[in-house]
């Protein structure tokens, strides 16, 4: 800690220093703390434009988020209003919408899928990456660039393509997309002859299918492992090697325990991703109802959505800290 | 054993002699082909993520007869730049350059400085709160941004912070029609993934020495002193992996520019690649293969910028992820 005066208030800070000594009236305000409490103070000109934003954007937007979910929005010339309608959009989204809950099903499942398969891909990748091979930065370059251009429209348009492409497919030659259907049923065909799980037979087919996917929303994660990975002193490794451990036992002994934190932080990104991302069933749903309008379902449905994932993620976040290791701790 | 101890000793060291030859090709076969095995699969996974440019550029230069032509895959018969060429028209290609450039030039910078300065203060500070703070960071970061858009925009629409404007008599103003949404939510670091951002970045100061700190301050300089002259020369890598971040992904975002760039004349390219979704839908000469094209060389054309920009910035990219310490 810091325990010098700053240069910045140099009246007030030779004042506070001064005022003990002479045996001066006890001050108030700012100048009756002590240093480390006022430099710390500090802090809060730093952290002050998300302070603003939170408070003048992001805080009213959702108040009013809550609000729309809970009213009927009236527009007038100078602005709009709200009537109260209840629970109503709520109840609606669950009882009268055929779309919603099995909606939100499908994104569990899918999300559930996503963070076996991301987290498993982005670590195997990471690991082979942070080998000493040849084209190092090639590759690197080339893995990272999902980041930069499989997001927002591209990923968006890119389904747009794809459906567009795949529908005169089907209409002009069937055998091609005929085959690729074959292929991936016999795959689930065999896996299930082999008395293998449902859950195991869905997991590997769905990587397989959705390889491409997984590739392009792999990116961040892949980053963060990358990053733990070369962040891990090779000493460690070292000395596992001279008491002769092999690449597999340090792997598990010592690569995964030192990057358990970031499976966490990987985690949760891939959740909220996953939930967040283009594709997502109950988000496009979502989004549909803000073009047509419809504002009052949209927060209604969105602030459902919101608590199931913060639900999710107060569930996974403590189960898979329990297994986390923290150096520091 | 019995043979073992039988065995003439000249030959045992010969055959232990040879077997430590081979153990050693063994372990030097291993590396190669463990090494073989990881070029295979990356160059797969290369050939995975080039694959769909490669196809478009392919496409791109097929002539309109060629899209029709059931026999043509790839390599045209006749190469022609009219999907090019009609691509570009349709989506007004270097007036939407140029708006999408200043959005992002714009965006990215309030976003670098409100988020490195965020983080900063929540990495070196133990201001009171300071824990709430963070964890309001965490939440905007999960909350999706479809959540608070309706909102937000209804906000912009009849724009009144804290009543201030009404409380002087200028009423509420609409600012939804240009760029104003953009800087306010950038500069107050809560624009899209900013939390990602300040969390990032915090994690980055945190692994700072603080003696850097204290020589700065004995050296006389002042809090803000120390932030711009020492910390900030310290961060670029960093700095410049976050700009990268968020230059790409206002580039390329649907969800802000679409609803608060609707009315405005100010049209980037992620709403023009919209736009050629379902340009002119009911005229027969777009048929589905031939907007196919239209809209992978759409993608074609936003990306190629971006590209660009990110082989520049790739080197830092990296080097910046690897100075984070997110390990924390």
């Amino acid at each position: 800690m810091l325990k010098f005066p700053k240069k910045e208030k140099p009246a007030g800070a030779a004042e506070a220093a001064a005022s003990p000594l002479a045996g001066g009236k006890r001050r108030f305000g700012l100048h009756s703390l002590d240093l480390v409490t006022r430099r710390n103070l500090t802090g809060y000109w730093f952290v002050l434009p998300f302070v603003i934003g939170l408070a003048i954007l992001y805080i009213p937007a959702i108040v009013e988020a809550v609000r729309f979910s809970l009213s009927t929005i009236v527009m007038e010339a100078g602005g709009y209003h709200l009537e109260s309608a209840g629970f109503s959009h709520y109840l609606d989204a669950f009882n009268r919408d055929p779309d919603f809950v099995r909606g939100i099903q499908e994104s569990m499942t899918t999300m559930f899928l996503n963070v076996v398969i991301i987290l498993l891909y982005s670590l195997i990748m990471a690991t082979i990456l942070n080998r000493n091979i040849a084209g190092k930065g090639f590759y690197r370059a080339i893995l990272f660039l999902p980041v930069i251009v499989a997001t927002g429209i591209i990923a968006k348009a890119e389904n747009f393509s794809v459906e567009a492409t795949g529908v005169a497919q089907l209409e002009i030659a069937g055998a091609a997309s005929a085959g690729g259907l074959f292929s991936d049923f016999s795959l689930e065909i065999l896996l299930e002859s082999l008395n293998i799980s449902e859950t195991l037979t869905s997991i590997v087919v769905s990587a397989i299918s959705n390889l491409y996917t997984i590739v392009t929303c792999s990116g961040v994660q892949l980053i963060i492992f990358l990053a733990g990975l070369q962040s891990i002193s090779p000493s460690i490794y070292e000395s596992a090697t001279v008491e002769g451990a092999t690449w597999w036992e340090s792997f598990w002994k010592i690569t995964i325990p030192m990057i358990s934190p970031l499976i966490l932080v990987n985690t949760v990104y891939t959740i909220v991703d996953s939930f967040t991302q283009y594709g997502n069933k109950t988000m496009d749903a979502i989004y549909e109802l803000i073009s047509r309008g419809v504002y009052e379902d949209a927060s209604a449905r969105s602030i459902v959505y919101l608590a199931v994932v913060g639900v999710l993620i107060a569930i996974v976040v403590p189960l898979i800290n329990h297994f986390v290791f923290y150096e520091n701790k | 054993m019995e043979a073992v101890e039988k065995m003439p000793a000249p030959k045992q060291r010969r055959s232990f002699k040879r077997k430590a030859g081979r153990v050693f090709n063994k372990s030097r076969m291993g590396q190669l082909l463990s090494n073989g095995l990881c070029h295979i699969i990356l160059i797969g996974i290369v050939f995975l993520i080039l694959f769909p440019f490669i196809e478009k550029i392919c496409t791109m230069l097929l002539s309109y007869e060629d899209l029709a032509d059931t026999t043509v895959k790839y390599v045209a018969k006749t190469f022609s730049l009219e999907t090019l060429v009609t691509t570009l028209g349709i989506m007004d290609y270097w007036k939407s350059l140029g708006s999408t450039v200043i959005l992002c030039l714009i965006c990215s910078f309030l976003q670098i400085f409100s988020c490195t300065l965020v983080a900063y203060g929540f990495a070196r500070y133990k201001f009171p709160l300071r824990g709430l703070l963070f964890a309001c960071v965490i939440v905007v970061l999960l909350i999706p941004p479809q959540v608070v858009m309706t909102p937000l925009y209804m906000q912009f629409t009849f724009f009144d912070p804290l009543g201030l404007f009404s409380l002087f008599g200028l009423g509420s103003i609409d600012i939804t029609d240009g760029v104003w949404p953009f800087v306010l939510l950038s500069a107050t670091g809560i624009a899209f993934k900013n939390s990602l951002y300040i969390y990032m970045m915090r994690q980055f100061f945190r692994g700072l020495p603080t003696a850097i700190e204290e020589a700065g301050m004995i050296d006389g300089s002042g809090h803000f002193g120390v932030f711009f002259r020492l910390m900030l020369p310290n961060a670029v890598p960093m700095m410049v992996t976050i700009g990268l971040f968020s230059f790409s992904w206002q580039w390329t975002d649907n969800y802000y520019s679409a609803i608060f760039l609707q009315r405005s004349s100010f049209q980037p390219l992620s709403l023009q690649l919209n736009a050629l979704q379902t340009y002119n839908q009911n005229d027969p000469y777009f048929t589905g293969n031939f907007r196919s094209a239209l809209v992978g060389t759409g993608i074609l054309l936003v990306v190629a910028p971006l590209a660009i920009v990110y082989l520049f910035g790739q080197k830092f990219f990296v080097q910046g992820i690897s100075q984070s310490g997110i390990v924390g």
